[in-house]
């Protein structure tokens, strides 16, 4: 089954087109990497999958649901994490996760095994009751994560979630992404780091709204006779004619 | 759990962690109250007084009698030319000052002149009618002056119906409660909503089931109630330490504070709609709705003598027709039939708010 499905999806701001025809599949469990220069139109195209926008023209199904016809349905079953830090600064770290649980509806029993589970996991146990504003941002990050995906949802999206982190806490927190994977849930990510991208299953590349390439990371490395994913990005994006 | 129990949580603990926000909502009210009760008032007491008497006979004796007695002067001083008259005003010694010519009372036509220091317009007319008032109604002049100027003809009898003392407090109370609820309701919760918009939360809120209108309805309430709370401040303060009690109907009062309160909150909506930062929100409110409650409401300069343009512009001030109902309740004891008018206006700009909000809302998502 295709989590995400979309055909010749299309995102016009008056004579602009943000979004041109994108047509792809995401499968079920795959992290998929969502890769472009800034202003290629990925943010666009990741709001219209989370029923934030609703397209100009083309098809588009998020866990089976339709994104013009059912985007509250589609809010049901999507986690989201913003490059923005998205967790409350002046709230504490238990309260946060009790406040989406319960956005979620996630009853009080499970939300309170979910909370003893998630700090486990994060070893944040002694900081249970430490405002989030007062924590480490690699920690910040890896909590925001984890709270996203609380009500197990079919597919989180994530957008540029490392930003401004240290590579050990990157490192950490693609494991998290990992499990996440493991678990069956589907991991949509857009990210700058290219040593990122060769953490995915499969990446697509946007330039100037358009997908140029999409496939796993080793088979674009040999098609465009590239060292690492660096250098397919750099070829790749040179044709883009947009600025930024 | 419910979501929107669980979010509306959340919103009290932000103002509850914020301490010193939430220390200074609280205390907003008690320090207006007490500026516009004793340092802005508008009501004259003990001004200082001069009393240049040329005459120096009973008459006189017993009118600078009067002006003592009352509450509204003290005789500064009496002097003997109009160089010390002169001299005491340009010291600021005395607000104003009372002139009986050479043979007062055995003129034909006993003439008084007032002298007034009218650097504070509004202060020089008030201090001009209660000194003539002393003196045109005290006994002496009244059967001696006009009788014998031959015009006992009418006198008018001017009776102060609801404010008999002309308090000040009676006009600013009602305007305080306008200010106050502007102020939390409007202002802090823009504030709140573009705050969520800033840090990149609002994003968050928005893809998750949670409808759009709970967020803005649990992002109201606790302000709502905070502002109850500051309502009740302000009667309980103006009560006991003002003396101006509640004439009408307690219910009534709070009903219409509450409508009010509720197109307070529509017009923060509308402005986190419009701002997307902070400081543009607090600009906004500032400028855009404590201004015009400060100066188009009625609570500081009548409305009746602006020009027509700015009375106009009034009309579109909630806080003017709030402040009316809330003077006919609290202040004539009217009941719900009198302030109908006022009620029907806020209740259409409430629906007006709302659709212009949600409408914009929706664009921009």
């Amino acid at each position: 089954m295709h989590v995400i499905e979309t055909d010749k999806l299309t995102k016009r701001f008056g004579n602009f087109t943000a979004v041109d025809r994108i047509s792809f599949r995401v499968e079920s469990g795959e992290i998929f990497g969502f890769l472009g220069a800034n202003g290629a139109g990925k943010t666009t195209a990741m709001r219209m999958l989370c029923g934030l926008s609703v397209p100009t023209s083309g098809k588009a199904t998020v866990a089976g649901y339709d994104v013009y016809k059912k985007s509250e349905q589609i809010k049901k079953h999507i986690g989201y994490m913003s490059q923005k830090f998205s967790l409350y600064a002046d709230l504490k770290v238990w309260e946060n996760i009790r406040l989406f649980g319960g956005i979620y509806g996630l009853s009080e029993k499970r939300l309170a095994d979910k909370t003893d589970e998630l700090l486990h996991t994060l070893n944040l146990e002694n900081e249970r009751n430490a405002l989030v504003g007062s924590l480490p941002l690699g920690w910040k990050q890896k909590l925001a994560f984890s709270v996203a995906i609380i009500h197990e949802p079919a597919i989180v999206f994530l957008d540029e979630p490392t930003g401004g982190v240290d590579p050990v806490t990157r490192r950490q927190f693609w494991e998290l992404i990992y499990d996440a994977s493991a678990r069956g849930i589907t991991v949509f990510a857009t990210t700058h780091y290219m040593d990122e991208a060769e953490y995915c299953n499969r990446v697509s590349i946007m330039v100037d709204g358009r997908i140029e390439a999409l496939d796993k990371p080793s088979v674009l490395k040999e098609t465009y006779h590239a060292e690492n994913m660096n250098e397919v990005f750099r070829s790749l994006a040179k044709k883009a004619t947009r600025g930024e | 759990m419910n979501p929107f129990v669980s979010f509306t949580r959340k919103e009290f603990y932000h103002i509850f962690r914020d301490v010193r926000t939430m220390a200074i909502l609280l205390i907003i009210p008690v320090i207006l109250i007490i500026l516009f009760g004793y340092a802005i008032s508008t009501e004259i007491k003990s001004s200082p007084l001069a009393v240049l008497d040329y005459s120096r006979d009973e008459v006189t004796n017993r009118l600078t009698e009067q002006l003592q007695a009352g509450e509204y002067f003290t005789v500064y001083r009496t002097v003997d030319s109009y160089e010390e008259v002169e001299t005491l005003f340009r010291q600021g010694k005395i607000r104003l000052a009372v002139v009986f010519p050479a043979q007062f009372s055995s003129t034909g036509q006993p003439a008084v002149q007032i002298l007034a220091d009218a650097t504070d317009p509004n202060e020089a007319t008030a201090l001009l009618q209660y000194a003539t008032a002393i003196i045109s109604t005290s006994g002496v002049a009244g059967g001696n002056l006009s009788a014998e100027a031959g015009r006992p003809g009418v006198v008018p009898t001017a009776n102060l119906l609801y404010n008999p003392q002309m308090k000040g407090a009676y006009n600013f109370v009602p305007g305080v409660m306008g200010l106050i609820l502007i102020l939390i309701c409007s202002m802090m919760t823009s504030v709140g909503i573009v705050k969520e918009k800033e840090s990149g939360t609002m994003e968050i809120l928005l893809v998750s089931p949670l409808k759009p209108v709970y967020i803005i309805l649990a992002k109201a309430t606790p302000y709502l109630l905070l502002s109850m709370i500051n309502i009740a401040t302000i009667l309980l303060l103006s009560r006991f330490l003002l003396d101006v009690p509640v004439a009408g109907s307690m219910i009534l009062l709070v009903s219409i504070s509450i409508l009010y309160a509720l197109v307070s909150l529509c017009l923060g909506l509308l402005i986190s709609t419009v701002a997307d930062t902070q400081q543009a929100a607090m600009l906004i409110s500032g400028m855009a709705l404590m201004l015009p409650v400060m100066l188009l409401s009625g609570m500081i300069f009548p409305v009746e003598n602006m020009p027509w343009i700015l009375r106009v512009l009034s009309a579109i001030v909630p806080a003017k027709w709030y402040i009316i109902a809330v003077k006919d309740v609290m202040i004539k004891g009217l009941g719900i039939e009198a302030i109908l008018n006022e009620i029907g206006v806020m209740l259409c700009m409430i629906l007006f708010l709302i659709a212009v909000s949600v409408k914009r809302f929706k664009t921009r998502l």
